[in-house]
């Protein structure tokens, strides 16, 4: 779950820091792209343009997402771009790609430690996109859609740089991360799970407290927090007025609390009165095992609760007798012991079903080996090993087509996994219609 | 064709080389003739007389000199047979050799003349037509005469006379070293003086033959021959005669036995036999002593004691030099004990302090050297066993043991998957072996149980029923588990150890910065240079168990470049105090000390990081199990003493029924009522107390469920026992109903000793499970209970693994509060 929770914050600090810059009023400009790496740095800056972006980047390998970046945000800008803006900006936006967390801190002027503490990934600033590259994590990330969110913030302060809250900024850039290709914005389990959670605890956040910088709360589950609640105040906004047009209204008021009266047609003091009762508490959290397993509030002493540690933990043990089985190269017993470690939890990791996947695939249960995968990339869409797994399945199974959507997949969210670019271009190879022509 | 003139030409040309090559051979002959008489001087003359002695060297030159003298004198005399050869003399020989001349004797003399008019046709009183005609007329006559001359016979003769003298002379410096006189007088060795091959030797008297050990040296009185030379003749075996002239004395340094005489040149005396021992190697036997008892070669194991009694002998057959001992341990080797000696003999007792010794195998030897040899005694080895040795030798046991057990279970697995059994199980649990695990208490009762399964397991494969394998997996799940802990338990003793190190590394460098701070050390003092040594090390050891501890699931599926960059920078830590390091060096000690403080409120979070999670560790701890099992414990006292109660009453109610029956009337119908009430009441109370049992049983095994402490509370052993008590008690309250007497106080007694047995163990495990959980000495933290799976899930892994990696990165000092702040919340969380 803290994984879970910290990949979302990972996706959604960069509002933290609009905010932050939004408060500051510091003079100072930050250092450019440019300027730091090739004055300061000495480094080769590599360049690619569209009609919208130009990205840039330093350290060779980024030249793999360099072309799919550009060519996920253009998708996503030719419809976002209409939806936000009344006319094309005049300039072409720069996505800037940072080989480590060093140099991202370095021209971002924020310490390390907070990128660190907040695992913070991309930022927009002074109407750049900051991003740093997939290579540093050993698992990725969601770096096309976190792209996105980096570019509605940009789009945001186009209509208004001042005057946007926190909250407004945080639940915007959800509501439309997905761009190009996926439209609905909804929360995960473990997030309904939270909310739940606190709802039940009568512990929601008040609308003041949703003006606070996120990173700052006393927790990281209130930071989750406040994330939820911001993208569920903006999608009860949606229905109002549109969340777009609140932002124009702010602009022409110069004034968030004016345009939210006249968009919700309620007085400021109504809405921060019946912000809990009536507008979080009325959205209805769907019934599923993994959410009401992520409500259980596992911090206290109530039978449940210890019980469901208590199955924590067992799945943990059964996970590790199967783990020491598939090491000794007991693939069946792996596999039997993994099954019941995942009846134990609803929320394994999933390294654990892609263990079990493995082992029915050396114990040649091939069937329950796609099976399993396909359950592990439903329940964690972004688990690009899971992704990979599909795709090498298809491929054996000369589902071309298949395995390139898997890929592509798996590509989108860690392309840096190993083996995957050369199976990529081997495909390319085999099936010229399939390849993937944004590859360097 | 051939001029005549030319042809007396090339004859005189022919004469000139004859007579160089004369002149040569000649001066050559007197040249060796002079050799040879100075050989014979040399080597015969100067060393047979006493006179001449130490003149050879001189002789040797003078007769070089001599002899070169008289070669160029010759061959200066010789001169005029190349030098002055004219054509008249060519002619002579011409006339001399030719068939021709051979034949008209009275044309002799006139070729002779030709030549003499050739050579004079400038003369000024020449007839000149006379000898123009004279000429002309031979010249005519060329083809008649013509003949090339030949060398004359003494050439032919002084090169017979050369090779001749040549042999000889080569023949007398052949016979050179073997020249031994026939003639033989009589003489007889008296007393002798023999100097042994050491150092420190001296010249020793001695009787009869010449004998001593290889390398000795021999002298005697030189025997007095009148004016010629004492010699010493030794032929040793395998080789020639040799002639050893004699000063005062006659001496010779023993090789190899053979024979010897003493005499002149030109006599000697009779063979006298020469005897020579080889040098024996010296001799060394290393003991351990035990009492009186000497054991050599020994092996001995060593269990945390600080002396072993070890006794030295050495010896040689001349003199032993030196002794060391020596120990060895891996690559390394230290001397102990050195003695220099003049001795034949030692002996001596030597106490070995072990004390500070690493665990393993060492190596003792005795070293002995005489004067030219050095052997080495068979070793003494000790096993040392200090706790840390004993401690990693019981984890690799645990670890193959648990790893056996593995594939049992994966074995039992694939029998419950294909309902048939699986064909290695039987094989592998016969021929498993465990290991002693010595005094510790935890891994011996773990061992002990594992033993107990594999009989049950056994029992079973003889009579398999497959409805039983799911609960034989999860028997064998739990003691996997269980072990696991136990070696989680182990390594954490030695994180724990390592981390203590790492602390105090780091509180003395801590202690170093602030004397430098005050001034009252030099920021480039070696102090300094030895902490960060001692830092890097802790910290080296430190990464490396942790790398090691028991882990859950490996995540495969990952981008690998990321790791590697992690793996890289993991390395920073060492790496910064290089550079604190190269900052001192560089006299940037402003920059240093900053860098040392940042290094210092890293390292700082790092220790508070491992103690928060050894301290969870022991939190982690059951204790509410501990307190089920005293519960437990309780319980069974209980029963014990009602079994103990009821035993008495059955005892007198046997008795009574006894006595009834030895009665020969029929019983009371009163008493036997009476007797029937108390033996119903005695059958209910039985039955009670095994109900009793099994319920105290039933409720302790609900509490134990799924507790870290099942398997060591809940053992094969203590099921066993209850399972014995339980049907004893069935059997009392079986015979009591019977009216059997007898064998209900025996079922009751047996009933009672099992009780009293199975409380015993409870009790053992409460004690063991209750050192395990008692803080923090090294010794208690290693048997210390935690719940190991906590720290082996993937998130946690994760976790502490970026807080370890995170800890070891750089960063600036303005965020150095906010980075320990992170990481105070996310080891909170």
């Amino acid at each position: 779950m803290r994984r879970a929770f910290l990949s979302f914050v990972m996706i959604c600090f960069s509002g933290v820091v609009y905010g932050q810059t939004e408060l500051s009023t510091e003079p100072n400009r930050l250092i450019g792209f440019k300027e730091y790496f090739q004055k300061e740095k000495n480094q080769k800056i590599s360049q690619i343009s569209s009609t919208n972006f130009e990205v840039y980047w330093v350290n060779a390998r980024d030249a793999l997402i360099s072309k799919a970046l550009l060519m996920h945000l253009e998708a996503a800008y030719q419809e976002l771009g209409p939806l936000f803006l009344s006319k094309k900006t005049s300039q072409k936006i720069p996505v800037e790609i940072y080989p480590d967390l060093y140099t991202f801190s370095a021209v971002s002027k924020l310490p390390l430690a907070r990128f660190r503490a907040t695992g913070t990934i991309a930022l927009t600033l002074d109407q750049r996109l900051m991003l740093l590259s997939p290579r540093n994590s050993a698992s990725g990330y969601s770096w096309a859609e976190t792209a996105v969110h980096e570019l509605v913030h940009y789009l945001v302060r186009e209509i208004s740089p001042d005057y946007i809250p926190i909250w407004l900024h945080e639940g915007v850039a959800q509501v439309y991360q997905g761009y190009p290709v996926e439209k609905e914005s909804s929360l995960k389990p473990s997030q309904w799970g939270l909310f739940k959670k606190f709802k039940e605890k009568d512990a929601l956040l008040s609308l003041q407290a949703l003006y606070e910088p996120f990173p700052y709360k006393k927790d990281p589950e209130e930071a989750e927090l406040s994330y939820i609640q911001a993208l569920l105040f903006v999608q009860w906004i949606e229905k109002k007025c549109g969340v777009l047009e609140l932002i124009r209204l702010t602009g022409s008021y110069r004034n968030l609390n004016s345009a939210l009266e006249q968009c919700t047609g309620q007085k400021i003091e109504s809405l921060k009165k019946e912000f809990i009762p009536k507008i979080m508490n009325g959205i209805k959290i769907p019934i599923d095992r993994d959410v009401e397993y992520y409500a259980l509030d596992l911090s206290g002493q109530k039978d449940v609760e210890v019980e469901g540690r208590k199955a924590d933990k067992k799945s943990r043990d059964f996970a590790l007798i199967s783990s020491k089985l598939f090491n000794q190269g007991r693939y069946r017993g792996a596999a039997y012991e993994m099954e019941k470690a995942l009846k134990f939890t609803p929320v394994a990791p999933p390294s654990w079903r892609r263990q079990l996947a493995a082992s029915y695939k050396r114990s040649r249960r091939h069937e329950d080996f796609e099976k399993i995968l396909h359950e592990v990339v439903q329940d964690y869409p972004n688990d690009a090993g899971s992704w990979y797994l599909l795709a090498q399945k298809a491929i054996e199974d000369k589902k071309f087509k298949l395995a390139r959507s898997y890929y592509l997949k798996a590509f989108y969210h860690n392309p840096f996994l190993d083996g995957l670019e050369a199976d990529m271009r081997l495909l390319g190879e085999r099936q010229s219609d399939l390849a993937f022509k944004f590859l360097p | 064709m051939l001029s005549f003139e030319r042809y007396l030409e090339n004859q005189r040309h022919r004469l000139i080389f004859f007579g160089l090559l004369e002149a040569l051979f000649i001066s050559t002959l007197t040249l060796l003739v002079s050799i040879f008489f100075f050989f014979l001087v040399i080597y015969f003359l100067v060393p047979s007389v006493r006179f001449f002695g130490g003149l050879e060297p001189a002789a040797f030159w003078l007769g070089l000199t001599i002899s070169l003298s008289i070669f160029c004198w010759s061959f200066w005399k010789q001169r005029n047979r190349f030098l002055y050869v004219s054509l008249v003399q060519a002619c002579e020989v011409i006339e001399s050799q030719s068939p021709y001349f051979r034949l008209n004797p009275l044309h002799r003399s006139e070729l002779r003349t030709v030549g003499y008019f050739l050579e004079n046709q400038d003369h000024p009183t020449r007839s000149f037509d006379f000898h123009f005609a004279h000429v002309e007329k031979w010249k005519l006559k060329l083809s008649d005469f013509v003949y090339s001359v030949r060398p004359r016979y003494r050439l032919l003769a002084s090169s017979v006379a050369i090779f001749v003298l040549i042999s000889t002379i080569g023949s007398f410096f052949s016979m050179k070293g073997m020249i031994l006189p026939s003639h033989v007088r009589a003489w007889n060795p008296e007393q002798f003086e023999i100097l042994l091959p050491h150092q420190d030797a001296t010249w020793q008297v001695d009787n009869g033959a010449l004998s001593g050990v290889e390398g000795s040296k021999v002298r005697f009185e030189s025997p007095n021959f009148g004016i010629f030379t004492p010699y010493l003749f030794v032929k040793e075996i395998e080789d020639s005669w040799k002639a050893i002239p004699c000063q005062e004395r006659c001496e010779f340094k023993l090789h190899k036995r053979g024979r010897y005489a003493v005499g002149t040149l030109f006599y000697r005396s009779a063979y006298f036999p020469l005897q020579v021992f080889a040098d024996e190697k010296p001799k060394g036997v290393l003991f351990a002593k035990r009492g009186e008892e000497l054991i050599p070669e020994a092996t001995i194991d060593l269990l945390n004691i600080e002396e072993v009694a070890l006794h030295m002998t050495a010896s040689d057959d001349i003199h032993i030099k030196k002794i060391r001992l020596l120990h060895q341990f891996e690559d390394q080797e230290e001397v102990l004990f050195e003695k220099p000696l003049q001795a034949k003999r030692y002996k001596a007792d030597f106490t070995l302090s072990v004390e500070g010794w690493k665990g393993g195998s060492h190596h003792i030897f005795l070293e002995v050297s005489d004067a030219s040899k050095i052997i080495l005694s068979l070793p003494i080895t000790i096993q040392y066993a200090d706790e840390e040795t004993l401690r990693q030798e019981r984890l690799k046991n645990l670890e193959v043991l648990i790893t056996e057990w593995v594939h049992v279970l994966g074995d039992l697995i694939e029998t419950e998957i294909d309902k048939k059994l699986h064909p290695m199980l039987r094989q592998r649990l016969n021929e498993m072996e465990f290991p002693e695990s010595g005094e510790a208490e935890l891994i011996n009762a773990y061992v002990k149980e594992l033993s107990l399964l594999r009989e049950r397991i056994l029992k079973w494969i003889a009579m398999p029923n497959f409805n039983e394998t799911t609960s034989f997996i999860e028997r064998v799940e739990r003691q996997i588990l269980y072990g696991l802990s136990l070696i989680f338990q182990e390594k954490s003793g030695d994180i724990r150890d390592s981390s203590d190190r790492l602390t105090s590394s780091r509180e003395s460098i801590e202690k170093l910065l602030q004397n430098i701070r005050n001034g009252e050390q030099a920021l480039d003092s070696k102090q300094l240079q030895e902490a960060f040594d001692k830092l890097n090390k802790a910290l080296e050891e430190l990464r490396e168990k942790m790398k090691n501890l028991p882990q859950g699931p490996n995540d495969e599926m990952i981008n690998r470049e990321a790791m590697q960059e992690q793996m890289d920078q993991s390395e920073q830590l060492s790496e910064r105090i290089k550079q604190i390091q190269e900052q001192i060096a560089n006299g940037d000690d402003a920059g240093a000390l900053n860098e040392l403080e940042s290094l210092m409120n890293q390292l700082s979070i790092l220790s508070k990081s491992i103690d928060r999670a050894l301290q969870q560790m022991k939190e982690n701890v059951d204790k509410g199990a501990i307190q089920a099992s005293k519960e437990f414990l309780k319980q069974l006292e209980e029963v014990r003493n009602q079994q103990e109660t009821l035993k008495d009453q059955t005892t007198k109610l046997k008795e009574r029924l006894e006595a009834e029956n030895k009665q020969l009337k029929p019983t009371d119908p009163k008493i036997k009522k009476q007797i029937e009430e108390d033996l119903k009441k005695a059958h209910e109370e039985q039955e009670g107390l095994e109900k009793k049992l099994e319920e105290a049983v039933k409720m302790f095994d609900e509490k134990m469920k799924g507790s870290e402490w099942e398997p060591l509370f809940r053992s094969e052993e203590s099921k066993n026992l209850e399972e014995e008590a339980g049907e004893n008690m069935n059997e009392a309250g079986r015979a009591i109903k019977a009216e059997e007497g007898f064998q209900a106080v025996a079922e009751q007694r047996e009933a009672i000793e099992a009780l009293r047995k199975l409380a015993e163990t409870q009790e053992q495990k409460q004690k063991q499970a209750m050192q395990s959980i008692q803080p923090p000495s090294r010794e208690e933290v290693t048997r210390s209970q935690v719940d190991i799976i906590s720290s082996q899930g993937k998130g946690e892994r994760e976790r502490r693994r970026k807080i370890l990696e995170s800890l070891q990165k750089k960063v600036d000092k303005p965020y150095q509060k906010s980075h320990e702040q992170y990481f105070e919340e996310l080891l909170q969380r």
